[in-house]
């Protein structure tokens, strides 16, 4: 019995050792991985003398990253890029080829050695891929892509699960097809477009015929001018704010619904319905339908 | 008797306070160990489960200064010192009466 208590009272001073050290030991690696510019002053410089210049400038020590590009001469009319896990950036450029830069990033060297990008170019299309396509629920490395494109480009569909997707300094007029599943989509000087996201911010610059923008949980920003007739403008978001500028010629039969939020429009409106939650009416001759629905944010129509 | 009584639950709250620590600890390494297996088979990136370390390890660590170092709880003795200090002294002014 005595000797079971002297077990008790051992184990007790060892494990109280140990949770001291356990306390000591994952400070340390926490202030070594995580630094933090408020705790780069005295003291904590003295006690743990870091580079924090090298620290900072790496991501991250056990990450790896192989980078590479190619070259696509031919002035195809398509471009169709396919990723899962990963950013999607595509500028417009006055060069006449595509370039095609891309970031294999995983936190194991086996991992990101596994994925490979595809890039297949058919009868005006050319496909960018990353590969290979969801294997496992589990995530195993990143591809991110900065795609530069001439402006025969016509068409843009991009889709990714996870990751940005950005559209900067487009050539005019490009119908665009963008998906994902969690990430912002921005895109700008759009001609059709259709936007869809689940979980990100929609910002986009239209100036065609035919817009669908959707969100689950995400805000939409939009500016809108010279719009053609013969197509439709439909935008939705469950949560999320929706607000929209457009030009003075606006000319729109508007379908405006908010469960819980205002509804505001710059423009004036030949009213036939309005309720609390929806705004009914015409900017000027009506000549293009406008639907706009939001659960639960706010409807906001400005002008340029 | 009385004394006796008073005597045997302090050293069983001590005994009770030993025994709980320990059952903490091993909890504590248990979940620790499960964390930290969860975190590097999604992804090694980021050792989120050092926080949980940290955090819950101070605690496991005070736990263990109350069982095993401050056992007799340091303010109750200091407590009571003083409330015998104090019924001395105001004998003693009563006698002086």
């Amino acid at each position: 019995m005595r000797n079971k208590g002297n077990l008790i009272n051992y184990l007790g001073y060892l494990f109280g050792i140990l949770s001291l050290t356990i306390i000591i030991l994952s400070l340390s690696c926490i202030i070594r991985d995580r630094p933090v510019s408020r705790i780069r002053k005295f003291p904590f410089r003295m006690w743990a003398p870091i580079d924090w210049e090298e620290t900072l400038r790496k991501p991250s020590t056990e990450w790896t990253r192989i980078e590479g590009e190619e070259i696509i001469g031919e002035p195809y009319k398509n471009l169709e890029v396919k990723n899962i896990s990963g950013d999607i950036d595509i500028t417009g450029w006055k060069e006449d080829y595509f370039l095609i830069k891309y970031v294999k990033s995983g936190p194991a060297k086996e991992w990101v050695e596994e994925l490979r990008v595809q890039v297949n170019t058919t009868e005006n299309v050319i496909s960018v891929k990353r590969l290979p396509e969801l294997k496992s629920l589990i995530q195993r490395g990143s591809v991110s892509f900065d795609i530069f494109i001439p402006d025969t480009v016509k068409t843009i569909s991009a889709n990714s699960v996870s990751g940005h997707i950005i559209l900067n300094q487009m050539p005019a007029g490009i119908t665009q097809t963008l998906k994902t599943v969690s990430g912002r989509i921005k895109t700008d000087n759009s001609g059709n477009l259709q936007v869809s996201s689940v979980s990100g911010s929609i910002s986009f610059q239209f100036s065609g015929s035919t817009l669908n923008v959707s969100t689950i949980s995400g805000s939409i920003r939009g500016e809108m001018s010279d719009l053609k007739s013969g197509g439709s403008l439909e935008l939705s978001s469950v949560s999320g704010s929706i607000h929209i500028n457009a030009d003075e010629t606006l000319n729109s039969d508007i379908s405006l619904k908010s469960v819980s939020g205002s509804i505001s429009c710059d423009f004036p409106v030949t009213i036939s319905v309005k309720k609390r939650t929806l705004l009914e009416g015409k900017i000027g001759e009506g000549f293009i339908p406008m639907n706009i629905k939001t659960t639960s944010g706010s409807i906001k129509i400005r002008k340029l | 008797m009385e004394d006796e009584n008073k005597r045997y639950e302090e050293a069983r709250k001590i005994a009770k306070n030993k025994v709980s620590f320990i059952r903490h600890f091993i909890t504590y390494i248990f979940v620790l160990i499960v964390l930290a297996v969860i975190n590097n088979v999604t992804s090694r990136a980021y050792q989120w489960w050092l926080w949980v370390a940290l955090f819950w390890g101070i605690g496991v660590f005070f736990n263990f200064l109350s069982a095993f170092i401050f056992k007799g709880g340091g303010l109750k003795k200091l407590e009571d010192d003083l409330i015998r200090r104090e019924m001395k002294r105001i004998g003693a002014e009563k006698d002086e009466k």
